[in-house]
């Protein structure tokens, strides 16, 4: 298991396409963030509710987006070069196999979530440390770094059921766009207000003037009510693209508290056992060419 | 005798299509053991499940005596290399970090050796250049040095003469012999290229639709190669009289044709056809070989 892990990481890290992405994230990152933050400064309305956490979180779904280019990529290297069956003909199990190749899949995807923190932090020296503290924001980047390790272990399951490259590369970037539009798609409902004003009124005032009078608030028919909005909240702090989407918009105060730390920590441990356990058994069972 | 392999009645299928349906092999140690079989016979099939890379539907085989179930199946995997259908080599390494990585996969202790495997098949001279920019014989050499990393003493190769020009199927071919004279690596071969398996195999089976037709020796397939005559006479029957009379083996072909298994003498066979009014129109010494000993044994 040792031997294959390290043939593993020996490759990630003389991998051209790693370093390029991992290096095209922390540029973006960087220039994204600090080129946020320094609008929002110019801009002196908002300038006193700006805070460094509102743009360090920002390309969460960005991140989940360069991942299955690069696990694609990496894994698939192993199907279309055929240097897995070198691995398996020396008598490897398969188990193990998986499980070394997840490793450094998670491995890579960490190194390009890194990137993404470090380039989050040109925000500092514009907006300042972050409002929730070292602390706080540390426990943001264990969640992040938790759900690009499920994501990866998601990928990793895709990248041995499917053993064609350039289908996997498809199927992959599909996969993550589909994800973070669930994940857009609940967070917006569950933002949805529970009442809604349709708009205002005008009417004469005692003296004959005319002004405007809000309308009493009604029901909102977008808004989840029990018991699917736990329900969604569930489902949306589990979906690696829903975490990102809460860390993303992790400045915005809003009245009902949608994270869910311990539960999203919890559940993309979940999502990393689960997919590794089926992965692990498909791949072991499947006929390789 | 001792047998690195031995296959016995394996079956596989792929949905509804039979691929191996009971096919048995025993190929002893030392033995350049030739796979030969047409396109969908179940040669690669075979190899793959050999190789682990693949599970039979039926019927079990055995590495170095152990059970493919077992789980000591593993540790005998070691001491066997393999090449199948294409070279399995990463394309944007060189020959030498290739090999480095299969040293890793393989957990060995150092690099010792890569160099001499290199020279030993023939790319010892590439440097840093990638496998991507290699000719076809030169990744096929590299896919064999691969394999033999970790020193196997079994080695299966799936058709590795497959797209090689002349100068490169005598290259391998002489890589092949050198292995298994000087290193005693018993090898497992299928190839298409019938007459260029007759220059190696010490061993053949011959499959087809997924069973095994017959196992054979070199010495027992030359035996059974007899060279012979194809005579071309205007009455075989004269021929056939004047043949028994000279207790010669033959085998009538046709009307104007037969086979003669024997060293005759040309000028009394034709006097002795003249005097049966019978005309001798051609003669030609025919030799039989692996091809036509496996046609007649597939019949097709």
């Amino acid at each position: 298991m040792r031997n294959l892990i390290s043939a593993n990481f020996n490759r990630l890290f003389k991998s051209r396409l790693f370093w390029i992405l991992a290096a095209a994230t922390l540029i973006y990152s960087a220039w994204a963030t600090y080129d946020g933050a320094k609008k929002l400064v110019a801009d002196a309305e908002h300038y006193f509710s700006a805070v460094s956490e509102r743009f360090c979180f920002d390309h969460g779904p960005v991140v989940l987006m360069i991942l299955p280019v690069f696990i694609s990529l990496y894994l698939g290297t192993e199907f279309s070069d055929g240097t897995m069956r070198n691995k398996i003909t020396v008598g490897n199990r398969r188990g193990k196999i998986y499980l070394a190749d997840f490793l450094a899949a998670a491995g890579g995807s960490l190194v390009i979530c890194a990137a993404w923190h470090i380039g989050a932090m040109s925000a500092l020296p514009v907006l300042g440390v972050w409002k929730i503290g070292i602390a706080g924001w540390l426990l943001s980047v264990i969640k992040s770094m938790l759900f690009c390790a499920a994501f990866s272990a998601v990928l990793c399951l895709v990248s041995h059921i499917v053993t064609n490259k350039a289908a996997v590369a498809i199927i992959e970037i599909m996969l993550a766009l589909a994800m973070i539009l669930a994940g857009s798609l609940l967070y917006n409902l569950l933002m949805e207000p529970e009442t809604v004003s349709s708009g205002v009124e005008i009417i004469a005032d005692d003296d004959g003037n005319t002004v405007m009078k809000p309308l009493s608030p009604h029901p909102n028919a977008d808004y989840i009510a029990e018991p699917g909005r736990t329900a969604c909240k569930r489902v949306l702090n589990a979906l690696p693209s829903g975490q990102a989407i809460l860390l993303a918009n992790i400045a915005d105060s809003d009245d009902e508290q949608l994270d869910m730390q311990a539960y999203s920590f919890c559940a993309s441990a979940c999502i990393i056992a689960a997919c590794t356990a089926l992965g692990a058994a498909a791949f072991g069972r499947k006929d390789l060419k | 005798m001792e047998y690195v392999l031995t296959a016995n009645s394996l079956y596989k299928d792929y949905g509804k299509f039979r691929a191996l349906a009971g096919l048995s092999i025993k190929v002893p140690k030392g033995a350049i053991y030739g796979l030969v079989g047409k396109n969908g016979a179940g040669k690669t099939t075979l190899i793959r499940i050999i190789c682990g890379l693949q599970n039979p539907t039926l019927g079990d085989y055995t590495l170095y005596g152990v059970e493919h179930r077992s789980s000591k199946i593993s540790k005998a995997r070691r001491r066997m290399g393999a090449v199948v259908e294409t070279p399995s080599v990463y394309l944007d390494m060189s020959a030498s970090e290739n090999l480095k990585q299969q040293y890793r996969v393989l957990g060995l202790p150092s690099f010792d050796g890569i160099d001499e495997i290199l020279k030993l098949v023939g790319l010892e001279g590439t440097g840093r250049k990638k496998a991507k920019n290699f000719s076809l014989g030169m990744r096929q050499r590299l896919g064999i040095a691969i394999a033999l990393c970790g020193s196997p003493d079994f080695l299966v190769l799936d058709e590795p003469v497959n797209g090689l020009d002349p100068q490169g199927i005598v290259e391998i071919r002489e890589l092949i012999l050198k292995l298994n004279r000087e290193k005693n690596i018993t090898v497992l071969i299928s190839s298409h290229i019938l007459d260029e398996l007759s220059k190696l195999a010490t061993h053949y089976g011959f499959i087809d639709g997924g069973k095994t037709v017959k196992e054979i020796s070199a010495e027992e397939l030359e035996a059974a190669c007899r060279k012979c005559m194809r005579i071309e006479v205007t009455d075989t029957p004269a021929l056939a009289r004047v043949l028994d009379k000279m207790n010669a083996e033959y085998k009538i072909l046709s009307e104007t044709e037969a086979d003669v298994y024997a060293k005759i003498n040309i000028t009394a066979l034709t006097n002795a056809l003249s005097a049966e009014n019978c005309e001798l129109i051609s003669a030609a010494e025919k030799d039989e070989s692996l091809e036509s000993y496996y046609i007649s044994l597939i019949g097709k």
